[in-house]
């Protein structure tokens, strides 16, 4: 290498921690304001791209916002349960395919989501080890939980109490990991699926134990009315579905009144659409319709709202930046005088010796475009992965 | 001749003093030292030489060319082909090695690759090549004018111009450094022009040129 790249990277070498800070200060000067606007942006689109791929969203009355981060993001809400009746009454409206959910409960931090299988084919989710769930008991897992826990079919996931020292509350569930979903950047690879069943044991509706009629029982029987055997509470519960104890399983009550989070709403036409949303403004159900892409266009209103206040606070840094670095640069050249008038001396031009003097600052603030282009490209590929599990 | 200088008139700008010069020359292969007291115009007339200051009137040749009639980027690219400057403080580029700082001609566009071989025989001639990748800071005065000399030779210039090449040497150094400024010139039959105000020196010159008498007020 010679000439002024030469000079030049000679020059940058003498005082690595002069350049490497300056290349430093102008990656930032414009990674801040560009970067906050590109993860804004990117976080919008992920958000967007969750709700819009839901057109209709039936659950409890209350706050639309609340009722959407936990169907869509599973993310814990205080929502009121809403009866199995609903899901049954949509359905049999026959205006579009109608999924049922049950967010209530988590395993670890990992949400547990209670769902039918019609779920996994409308949010086109592909298993990638294993199969769905069969029956109850089963669990599949999303991508990243997976990889995180290190789990892998045929392992087991035990859901998590509500309450320790809740004696009558839900007890925990050993279930059995069937499938492992490929990632679809999305909540869904945090999330572990169950039948919607499997949710009810949890909630404590069914339940399996020992067989009250057997003699190997006898020590677990209070009373025996008839066809009526009561049980003391040394009687057996079962806290994991097996092959063998799998027929003790069974539901107490109206399967009408179990509880359900949502309904997951896809409507087969633009008619249907209409039809169904005409239903829940004008009649008086105890439930509330919503459209999650209006949902979260609210949401994100109010939450960046300051997005251009921090944009152009950003900006204005990187401006007074610009001006430092300006100044760094005028005081730089102050002290290459010498040597700038040693190469006039000699023999350079007015144009080189020019170039000269800014190749520096052109190397400088190239490298930093780069750097700051490179740290925007990993934010936006990061982004929407990092996105969902901030939520 | 290499150098010609004729009915010269200068003066720096808002500056009381005029240099009015009606003839200096240098021969091929001639060593001609110009005395005179300082401030008496010595530098400013190596600077008209090299083309880096222009006259009010007058004409400067080198080599058969007039440099007057050339525009600045012309003249330096002249200079940079055709002149070898020593400067009295060196003026060697800290952040370079030696060899760069030799090699600077090339790097500031001087277009000969020849260079590279004259920078490592200047080096062992002058006896700095083992210093050539080292920093000039760590080198003595006199093995830094010895770098100066060399970048003003490695270039095989026509014409030599040295201000006070030995101001700051002690008297050995002086004379060694001198020495092989008059015997490169003379070897590459280039002319050699010195400012000095050391007389000691004056008897090693070809010519004498005393200054004392040409700025006017």
């Amino acid at each position: 290498m010679t000439g002024i790249p030469y000079l030049t990277w000679r020059y940058l070498q003498h005082r690595p921690l002069k350049s490497l800070l300056l290349t430093l200060a102008v990656a930032l000067m414009i990674f801040l304001p560009l970067g906050v606007r590109t993860f804004v942006n990117e976080s919008t689109r992920v958000l967007q791209n969750r709700a819009v791929t839901t057109p209709l969203l039936i659950g409890p009355k209350g706050s639309a916002i609340d009722l959407t981060l936990a169907s869509l993001y599973f993310l814990p809400q205080q929502l009121e349960p809403m009866k199995y009746l609903t899901f049954k009454q949509t359905r049999a409206l026959r205006q579009g395919t109608v999924i049922p959910l049950h967010t209530r409960f988590t395993a670890g931090d990992s949400p547990l989501v209670g769902t039918s299988l019609g779920y996994f084919e409308q949010r086109l989710l592909k298993v990638a080890e294993g199969r769905l769930f069969a029956r109850i008991g089963d669990c599949v897992l999303g991508a990243d939980i997976a990889a995180e826990r290190g789990l892998r079919v045929g392992d087991h996931i035990i859901s998590s109490p509500q309450k320790v020292f809740d004696l009558a509350g839900v007890y925990p569930l050993k279930m059995r990991v069937t499938g492992i979903l490929k990632a679809a950047h999305s909540p869904d690879d945090r999330a572990v699926f169950i039948d919607l069943k499997t949710a009810w044991i949890i909630e404590g509706i069914a339940h399996g134990h020992e067989n009250l009629a057997t003699p190997g029982a006898a020590h677990a029987v209070l009373e025996t009315q008839g066809n009526n055997i009561t049980a003391n509470a040394s009687l057996r519960e079962f806290t994991e579905v097996t092959d063998e104890n799998i027929a003790t399983f069974h539901f107490h009550g109206n399967e009408n009144d179990y509880p359900i989070t949502s309904l997951l709403v896809f409507p087969t036409s633009e008619k249907s659409r209409a039809l169904l949303l005409g239903r829940y403004e004008t009649s008086r159900t105890t439930g509330q319709i919503v459209i999650p892409a209006d949902s979260i266009r609210q949401l994100l209103d109010t939450l960046f709202s300051t997005k251009y206040l921090v944009f152009y606070g950003f900006l204005a840094l990187a401006a007074a930046s610009g001006i430092m670095l300006l100044i760094i640069f005028s005081l730089s050249l102050r002290l290459r005088e010498t040597e700038l008038s040693t190469y006039a001396k000699i023999g350079v031009s007015p144009a080189r010796l020019a170039a000269i003097q800014i190749a520096d600052l052109l190397v400088i603030v190239t490298a930093g475009i780069f750097l700051a282009t490179a740290a925007l490209t990993i934010t936006k590929s990061l982004a929407e992965t990092i996105i969902p599990r901030l939520l | 001749m290499i150098l010609e200088l004729r009915d010269i008139t200068f003066s720096y700008p808002q500056a009381t003093f005029t240099l009015r010069l009606k003839y200096f020359e240098a021969a091929v292969g001639e060593a001609v030292a110009i005395v005179g007291p300082s401030g008496c115009g010595k530098t400013t007339l190596l600077q008209l030489a090299a083309g880096i200051l222009t006259p009010q009137s007058g004409n400067v040749i080198v080599g058969g060319q007039s440099l007057t009639g050339k525009s600045a980027s012309e003249r330096a690219s002249f200079r940079l082909h055709h002149i070898g400057l020593v400067f009295q403080e060196f003026e060697l580029v800290e952040h370079l090695t030696v060899r760069d700082n030799i090699l600077l001609p090339l790097h500031l566009g001087l277009r000969d690759q020849e260079i590279r071989v004259r920078c490592e025989e200047m080096a062992t001639l002058t006896g700095i090549a083992h210093h050539l990748p080292r920093s000039p800071r760590k080198l003595s005065q006199g093995e830094r004018q010895r770098v100066a000399i060399c970048r003003a030779l490695a270039i095989a210039p026509q014409l030599i111009l040295a201000d006070e090449p030995t101001g700051n040497l002690d008297p050995a150094n002086k004379r060694a450094a001198l020495d092989l400024l008059i015997a490169q010139a003379r070897q590459n039959r280039s002319a050699l022009v010195v400012a000095t105000h050391d007389h000691d020196l004056l008897p090693a010159f070809d010519r004498v040129f005393d200054f004392s008498d040409l700025f006017t007020q």
